[in-house]
């Protein structure tokens, strides 16, 4: 790996330094605390582009934590729950809107069901996946932010194995800090309007 | 990120070696081991000096030394050792090794000094001469005189002042001047007059055990109140006073209670007879046993029924009291008191090397240090050193103990020989040589290595430190204040133990080492199972040789000791004990542990 490159193996070492537990229990951790950093901070956003069939009103999106924007045709959505959608569909209504369906397969309903050969673009955050090779795999925040991972993780070990809440109190800042300044940095990329704005990548 | 870390400590390891105590109720002054350490007056443990060679190696025979004698006899120096094989001389000048009997010694023993002799408990006696038989001509005695009177003899050359002349029905004449070829005096009056009397004169000759004794038996010996003091079986004999060559078929104690005696000593004119089950005194052995008028004089009375002497080559003297290693124990007695016990704290150890079938090889106490060899057959398997004059009461009283290892674990046996400027303490190595012993309390440039050059471990094992209020806590770093004076780096080698299991294959997991990695770091399934100490440089444990070790790094301090070195945890360990380690093999003139901290994240909760 480039040098400055934090895998999660290399945080993994941080939290062990400081917390005694094995690899596979730091690692956890680790994943978690990537999670919750994620979801906080909307941070692996994903844009998924289907084509209409004319039929189709449900997309896959996963593993996904939440839904950011649907567009049809370039027409943002609106959301709604699944109930109001259930709604909307019963009463043929033509109103522009998207729920999202959870469970095993998550997946974005969208109504009215989009025309054959319509655009249909996603944008949803992506879940923080578990590393299968950590050595090399990396968590993919920011290089200034991604080692306060470890401090998420020592926090965790601390409250629960020595019940160092004090402690542990110091190194959940720093994360919960780290959180902040990771959505502060995303909201400077996309705004801070209703509808998110893709930037080119 | 160091807030709200403890410091635990210790800074005074005065009371050694400590085995066998539960890590919860061990004294806070021990060590778990301590190879090649000796304990300051402060209380500090620091390396010892090297061994420096006294006498170079007689031969390259395969035969260990069993006994060294260093004195004088008849005002000249003179030192002798002992294998299994003959008696040697050694000319404290030069260093030469010469025979004088073919007669060994097969285990080590104590001998007896008396009337400018050495009496072995092999049935020699030698006088401090050197020199080949001679037997030419007659000799004639006249009763009541020492003038021996030769004819066709050539004394001048052939015999000297130490020579003992043996004739028959006598026991041996010491020759104390050779006046002329024909005219010498000998060390007693001659008991008849007669003349034409066909000699031998050697260098060393036997002596006859007392008649009443057993005449099979292994004999004891010690010389007290003038007296020739020989024992065995459970008989005491002793000879007048001033004439070891006299023993009245009387004067002789039977021990009584079925024993047998082991060892003799003296304090005063007060015989010790160590048994195999209890010790006995003989009081006023300076007066006849019975006075004029038939009044018993000496007293036989028993002293303490539980002491068991192992053997008599470990008896030696230490401030008017006799050091004895027992079945059990090492006592320091003296005629009055209770003994008390030095060897509690390695009393595991110990035991052990009784239980072993082991022996002591001749021990000797210098500069208040027990030097106490114990022999695998006649070769030392350890060599144990316990300073005398500091004991430390913690609990129960402890006197310090450490090992030697390196070139001085081939000391067999031990002598202090008053012949140069100085004291100095040799001992006769298994290499047939003889290295003195007088650096190691000094350590310094000239001695940082041993008598052959080899640099010798350091190697301080420190106590199970319990973390705090009998919680796993996290422990995260090590330190260790020292006094260093090197002229070249030193590496010292710090590690860590938690307990005594081997090392399992998940914790070569958690160590997030590839197949590839355990092969390259570890020779085979045993070094696995030892753990990563083993590969990067711990030994096992003298006292635990399955406790697994975790090496924390070599670190070379930059200084003489102004700032300490310390060794950060590369992963924290939570545990309820731990215990440390530091080596180095580096020759260092001077090495002192002051002080080892390490600093824990204490856990709050109450499990």
């Amino acid at each position: 790996m480039p040098d400055g490159v934090v895998t999660w193996a290399d945080l993994t070492a941080d939290v062990r330094a400081q917390v005694d537990v094995d690899d596979l229990t730091a690692l956890g951790w680790l994943v978690d605390c990537a999670r919750i950093m994620n979801a906080e901070a909307g941070w692996n956003l994903n844009v998924s582009t289907y084509t209409g069939d004319g039929n189709e009103n449900a997309f896959t999106t996963y593993p996904c934590v939440r839904i950011e924007a649907v567009l049809v045709d370039n027409q943002p959505y609106r959301r709604r729950t699944l109930s109001q959608m259930d709604a909307a569909v019963a009463g043929g209504s033509s109103r522009q809107i998207y729920a999202e369906l959870a469970g095993a397969f998550p997946a974005v309903l969208v109504n009215p069901t989009p025309r054959s050969g319509g655009a249909i673009e996603v944008r949803w955050i992506e879940d923080v996946a578990y590393p299968d090779d950590p050595t090399t795999q990396t968590p993919g925040f920011p290089s200034d932010l991604v080692s306060c991972l470890a401090d998420g993780a020592i926090a965790t070990g601390l409250a629960r194995m020595d019940e160092r809440f004090d402690s542990a109190g110091y190194f959940q800042a720093r994360f919960t800090d780290a959180t902040t300044r990771l959505k502060h940095r995303r909201n400077s990329r996309v705004g801070r309007g209703p509808v998110p704005i893709r930037l080119v990548t | 990120m160091s807030t709200g870390l403890l410091i635990v400590g210790q800074d005074d390891f005065a009371a050694g070696v400590v085995r066998g105590v539960a890590p919860d109720v061990a004294p806070g002054l021990g060590l778990a081991n301590s190879i090649n350490g000796l304990y300051n007056d402060d209380g500090d443990v620091y390396r010892r000096g090297g061994t420096a060679a006294y006498a170079p190696a007689k031969d390259a025979v395969n035969r260990d030394y069993t006994f060294l004698w260093s004195g004088f006899l008849g005002g000249k120096a003179a030192m002798l050792v002992a294998d299994s094989a003959g008696l040697y001389a050694v000319d404290v000048v030069s260093h030469a090794y010469t025979q004088v009997s073919a007669t060994g010694l097969a285990n080590p023993c104590q001998g007896a000094v008396i009337h400018d002799t050495l009496y072995l408990p092999n049935g020699i006696a030698w006088a401090g001469a050197v020199g080949a038989n001679y037997a030419t001509g007659t000799l004639a005695f006249t009763t009541g005189s020492t003038a021996v009177v030769g004819t066709g003899t050539v004394f001048t050359g052939n015999v000297v002042p130490g020579t003992i002349i043996t004739v028959a029905g006598q026991q041996p004449f010491i020759v104390k001047t050779v006046v002329d070829g024909t005219h010498l005096t000998i060390d007693r009056p001659a008991p008849s007059t007669v003349s034409g009397v066909a000699y031998t004169a050697s260098a060393s000759a036997a002596w006859a055990r007392p008649t009443e004794l057993d005449q099979t038996a292994p004999i004891r010996l010690c010389a007290i109140a003038n007296r020739l003091v020989v024992a065995a079986n459970n008989r005491i004999a002793f000879s007048g006073i001033n004439a070891p060559w006299s023993f009245d078929p009387t004067d002789y104690h039977d021990l009584p209670g079925g024993v047998l005696v082991v060892g003799l000593s003296s304090i005063h004119d007060t015989l010790m007879s160590f048994t195999n089950f209890g010790l006995w005194t003989v009081q006023n052995m300076a007066f006849d046993l019975t006075d004029a008028q038939g009044n018993i004089q000496q007293t036989l009375s028993l002293l303490t029924p539980e002491v068991s002497l192992w053997r008599e080559a470990g008896l030696c003297e230490w401030a008017g009291r006799i050091v004895a290693p027992c079945l059990d124990r090492v006592f320091i007695v003296d005629a009055i008191s209770a003994p008390v016990p030095i060897s509690i704290s390695i009393s595991p150890e110990y035991v052990g090397y009784v239980n072993a079938g082991f022996q002591p090889g001749q021990a000797k106490v210098f500069r208040n240090h027990l030097f106490l060899p114990v022999l695998n057959g006649t070769r030392t398997d350890t060599l144990q050193v316990c300073r005398l004059d500091r004991p430390v009461r913690a609990g129960q009283v402890y006197y310090p103990w450490s090992t030697f290892e390196g070139q001085a674990l081939k000391a067999t046996a031990f002598d202090v020989t008053l012949t140069g400027a100085t004291p100095n303490f040799i001992a006769a190595s298994s290499d047939r040589s003889l290295q003195s012993f007088a650096h190691v309390f000094d350590p310094d440039a000239a001695h940082a290595a041993d008598q052959d050059g080899t640099a010798f471990v350091f190697d301080v094992e420190s106590r199970d430190f319990p973390t705090g209020n009998g919680q796993p806590n996290h422990v995260r770093k090590l330190r260790l204040r020292y006094t260093l004076n090197s002229a070249s780096d030193v590496q010292i080698l710090a590690g860590y133990s938690i307990g005594t299991s081997e090392q399992t294959y998940d914790d070569l997991r958690n160590q997030s080492a590839s197949y590839d990695i355990v092969k390259a770091t570890y020779a085979d399934y045993a070094h696995v199972l030892i753990g990563p100490g083993a590969a990067s440089g711990f030994p096992p444990s003298e006292d635990d040789p399955t406790r697994l070790w975790v090496a924390l790094g070599h670190v070379t301090p930059q200084d003489t000791g102004l700032s300490p070195v310390s060794w950060p945890f590369p992963q924290a360990k939570r545990v309820r004990y731990i215990r440390f380690r530091f080596r180095t093999v580096d020759p260092v003139a001077k090495l002192v542990l002051h002080h080892l901290d390490f600093h824990v994240r204490a856990a709050t909760h109450n499990r």
